[in-house]
């Protein structure tokens, strides 16, 4: 049946997202037994994921779910302790769970025994307790396929005591208002969390300029804000001391974010104020105070802020701006993939018309069709806009593929024997989902990669002085226009001699090349370079590392290695934030137009011939001196191998560029074009990648142009200085003109 | 390959900075320099500046206390205030207060929503609601 299949196909989803929280919860238990709220979503996540289950006839799912949230609701209500050992036995669990998921989801089967042991311990400390309390299948829409070996009968009087309404008192005032007023419901997801802000300010504190206006609507980034301010300390005009703070706020924020999000705002404060930030847990919620419709009228004194009109004024008007803070569901909405690609592919189409029509438009005067000017300057301000709007939605935080990581570490560290600490930064960093797709295999490759070459065992790691347990530390930022993800590890880093030797040994490097500590670094990514003595199954095989790269590559991105002997190795991967539109430079060399992202370019400029000089008096290698400092330099004409261009950079133009490990570049070209936001299109999807190319667009006068990747261009311009090609030198008088240049 | 006038431009790398909160002087005290009145027959006009800093809290408070002792409506323009810091708010509902309390006719004119929307960021909108405002 069709329609079950996409039901099916929704729940799996949704089950990715609530293991996922799970993982979360369990994680914040781990670190705080005492952490309520995080045992109230992981118990409220493998609730939901059990009634799903149910209704699709999961059976095994179900009650091996069941017992685990029985003895999570043991843990919430005190029957049971959170205590490390039952909450390292939950994250077992919960890895149990995630395996019977997938087992239902491709419909293969586990071993019976799967999980037997975790099963047998839950269940006594369950006590076997039966479905009694009839909360069994209440959150379903359609009957339950009664399964026949479960054991758990639903009960007949279904009880909706799982689903966290409180009714919320409606009164005139509020006139229907449910957006504040009432509770987040217990939804599918369970994010949004309500918290009380107490903000006390010191009377230093707007003098130190701090400003409760811009805290408060920084708040309203994060989520849904209610404020309430007591201005009974407020003096009269004459004994107001104008820069000094007197009134106080309590303030409501609903937000998916976690606490953390709601500590920062404040967090340059903490010194002029007393701040209380305390939680709301679902069960226990009433609507706050300054919320609740009582019946009083106006108090007549006019400093007080009179409780009945404000609450019903305050609610309603953040609800239009802010994002909603009720059920999750309501304000998100899932949209197939493919549908989204279609959009943005017309987008970058409309946008590619867009810059043919302003090129067009140049040529009619703007006298004669001042309107039509006008009109075409707008379209082009709307189509960036939509575009943004566009790209926006595709964009994710990488949290959901850092999320997979910590059972990772876990996995390695129980199968190497050694102790693995994960610390992962940058979560909220957001890039376009179909990069984020394909960061999961580097990042899991990486990850064993550290655990397996790089972190010592216990034992070694002493011996030198370092703590027993090694760190892993995963970071995401945006870095130039570009997302940079790094996994470094403290381990014993790169074994230079021992890769050197086995790379000869495979012929993948001559014999008496000379190389620098990072070359040697980064041989580990060539095809079929493996140095484990024992191939292990978590890697070692040698064809993991080569696939991670030319993924990262196929996408426009890169990957570096740095490492320094016994302290540890960073593993970087560059990656564009879009794969879909660019802001670029448009250069010429030759009859050839290239495209430099912008994101890149530090400056230009036309040197003089007294500032070019040749490296150890090798013509080949040219450097530019500017301000003091030497640039190598790149000849596109020479790379790309392109008869026409102008040679000098003296006579052309030298664009420096930013290069990915830090350090300057300059590219010599013939003249710069202008500037302009151009499409990317994939040159791997319809040709194969070329390396010093990131991509091709369509310019606005419908000439192809490559778009160059500065990172090629580095190491084909370091190529192409190697001693053993030749180019001729450059020509330095100015008055014969120079034969065709041959690379 | 048509050509486009060219301007070579310097891209000028940010690197991202801590926040920076500025340092407000601070001010308070006797002999504030006043801002402007437009003093009418019923009226005295006080019209707010666009920016209303915590430097310009004092000068505030002198100028609706000076404009209370004309014993005429005291008319606060703010329509052309784009952003207003807690201080001057504060000085503005203080002034609320002390006119309500003192017998002084005020009336808050054209409120920009920017005022509007300050005043209601900080949960103050019911005050709002308690003063005569005129459009």
């Amino acid at each position: 049946m069709n329609e079950l299949e996409q039901f099916k196909q929704t729940y799996f989803q949704e089950c990715e997202e609530l293991l996922a929280e799970l993982e979360e919860s369990l994680l914040a238990l781990q670190d705080n037994g005492g952490d309520t709220e995080a045992l109230n979503a992981a118990f409220r996540a493998i609730h939901s994921i059990k009634g799903g289950g149910g209704a699709f006839g999961f059976d095994r799912l179900v009650a091996f779910s069941h017992t685990f949230e029985t003895v999570l609701d043991m843990m919430r209500d005190g029957r049971a302790e959170t205590s490390p050992e039952n909450v390292d036995l939950s994250v077992r669990a919960s890895d149990i769970v995630a395996d019977l998921v997938q087992a239902a989801r491709s419909g293969s089967d586990l071993p019976d025994d799967h999980g037997a042991e975790v099963f047998a311990i839950l269940q006594a400390i369950g006590g076997a307790v039966e479905a009694d309390d009839g909360d069994e299948y209440d959150d379903l829409d359609f009957t339950p396929v009664m399964a026949e070996n479960t054991g758990n009968e639903p009960e007949a009087g279904e009880d909706f005591d799982d689903l966290d309404f409180t009714p919320v008192m409606v009164d005139d005032a509020q006139q229907g208002v449910p957006v504040d007023a009432s509770p987040p419901a217990a939804d599918v997801s369970g994010d949004d969390v309500t918290y009380t802000v107490s903000l006390v300010p010191h009377g230093d504190m707007l003098r130190h300029g701090n400003e409760p206006l811009l805290l408060i609507r920084e708040l309203r980034v994060i989520g849904a804000v209610a404020a309430t301010a007591d201005v009974s300390a407020l003096p009269s005009l004459d004994n107001l001391v104008p820069d000094e703070a007197y009134i106080r706020w309590s303030i409501e924020v609903t937000t998916p974010e976690g606490r953390d999000a709601v500590e920062e705002v404040f967090a340059f404060v903490d010194d002029d104020c007393r701040l209380t930030i305390e939680a709301q847990a679902p069960e226990d919620f009433s609507p706050p105070e300054p919320l609740l419709p009582e019946p009083i009228p106006p108090e007549p004194a006019p400093a007080e802020v009179p409780p009945s009109p404000a609450p019903a004024i305050e609610v309603e008007r953040p609800a239009p701006q802010a994002p909603p803070a009720a059920k999750q569901s309501s304000s998100t909405i899932r949209v197939d993939l493919g549908k989204l690609d279609g959009m943005v592919n017309m987008v970058g189409e409309l946008v590619i018309t867009q810059a043919m029509l302003a090129q067009q438009g140049q040529d009619i005067p703007q006298d004669a069709h001042p309107g039509l000017h006008q009109g075409l300057e707008e379209l082009t301000q709307h189509t960036r806009e939509l575009q943004e709007n566009v790209m926006a939605m595709r964009a994710q935080p990488v949290k959901t593929v850092f999320s997979k990581l910590p059972r990772l570490v876990r996995e390695l560290s129980a199968q190497t024997g050694k102790k693995v600490n994960l610390v992962m930064t940058g979560e909220t960093t957001e890039i376009d989902k179909t990069v984020i797709e394909q960061l999961s295999d580097p990042l899991t490759h990486m990850i064993r990669n550290a655990v397996d070459h790089g972190i010592e065992t216990p034992e070694d790691r002493a011996a030198v002085g370092k703590p027993a347990e090694g760190t892993i530390h995963v970071s995401a930022e945006h870095r130039g226009g570009r997302i940079v993800i790094e996994i470094r590890d403290d381990g014993k880093g790169v074994d230079r001699d021992r890769v050197l030797k086995k790379a000869i040994d495979k012929g993948l490097v001559a014999p008496n090349a000379v190389l620098s500590d990072e070359d040697v670094d980064n041989l580990i990514l060539l095809p079929g370079f493996s140095t484990a003595e024992q191939i292990s199954n978590i890697s070692g095989r040698g064809v993991g590392m080569d696939v991670v790269v030319r993924n990262i590559q196929n996408l426009g991105g890169s990957v570096l290695i740095r490492s320094t002997a016994g302290q540890g190795s960073c593993f970087s991967m560059s990656l564009p934030l879009t794969l879909a539109v660019l802001d670029g430079m448009i250069v010429r060399a030759g009859d050839q137009s290239y495209v430099l992202p912008l994101a890149v370019i530090v400056e230009s400029l036309r040197p003089l011939e007294t500032d070019i000089h040749p490296m150890a008096g090798d013509d080949n290698c040219m450097v530019m001196g500017i301000r003091g400092e030497y640039v190598p330099l790149v000849f596109l004409h020479r790379v790309f191998n392109i008869p026409s261009a102008v040679p000098e950079p003296w006579n052309g133009l030298v664009v420096i560029v930013e290069t990915e490990g830090g350090g300057n570049m300059g590219i010599v070209v013939d003249e710069i074009l202008g500037q302009q936001q151009v499409v990317i299109k994939s040159l791997e999807e319809n040709f194969h990648r070329i390396e010093g190319i990131a991509a091709a667009t369509i310019l606005g006068s419908g000439r192809v142009a490559l778009i160059l990747d500065v990172v090629g261009l580095k190491a084909l311009g370091q190529r192409d200085r190697a001693p053993s090609q030749s180019a001729p030198p450059l020509h330095r008088s100015t008055e014969t003109p120079l034969p065709a240049a041959h690379p | 390959m048509v050509k486009t006038p060219i301007k070579i431009r310097a891209v000028m790398k940010k690197r991202p900075g801590k926040v920076r909160r500025p340092a407000e002087s601070p001010t308070s005290g006797e002999g504030q320099h006043l801002m402007d009145l437009d003093i009418g027959a019923e009226r005295v006009r006080i019209p707010l500046p666009a920016a209303l800093n915590t430097s310009d809290s004092a000068s505030l408070r002198a100028t609706l206390i000076e404009a209370a002792k004309k014993g005429l409506t005291v008319a606060i323009d703010a329509a052309d205030v784009e952003r207003m810091s807690t201080a001057c708010i504060q000085v503005l509902l203080s002034a609320g207060k002390t006119y309500q309390d003192q017998g002084t006719d005020f009336v808050l004119s054209r409120p920009s929503d920017a005022f509007i929307a300050d005043f209601n960021d900080l949960g103050l909108f019911s005050i709002l609601m308690g003063w005569t405002v005129e459009s």
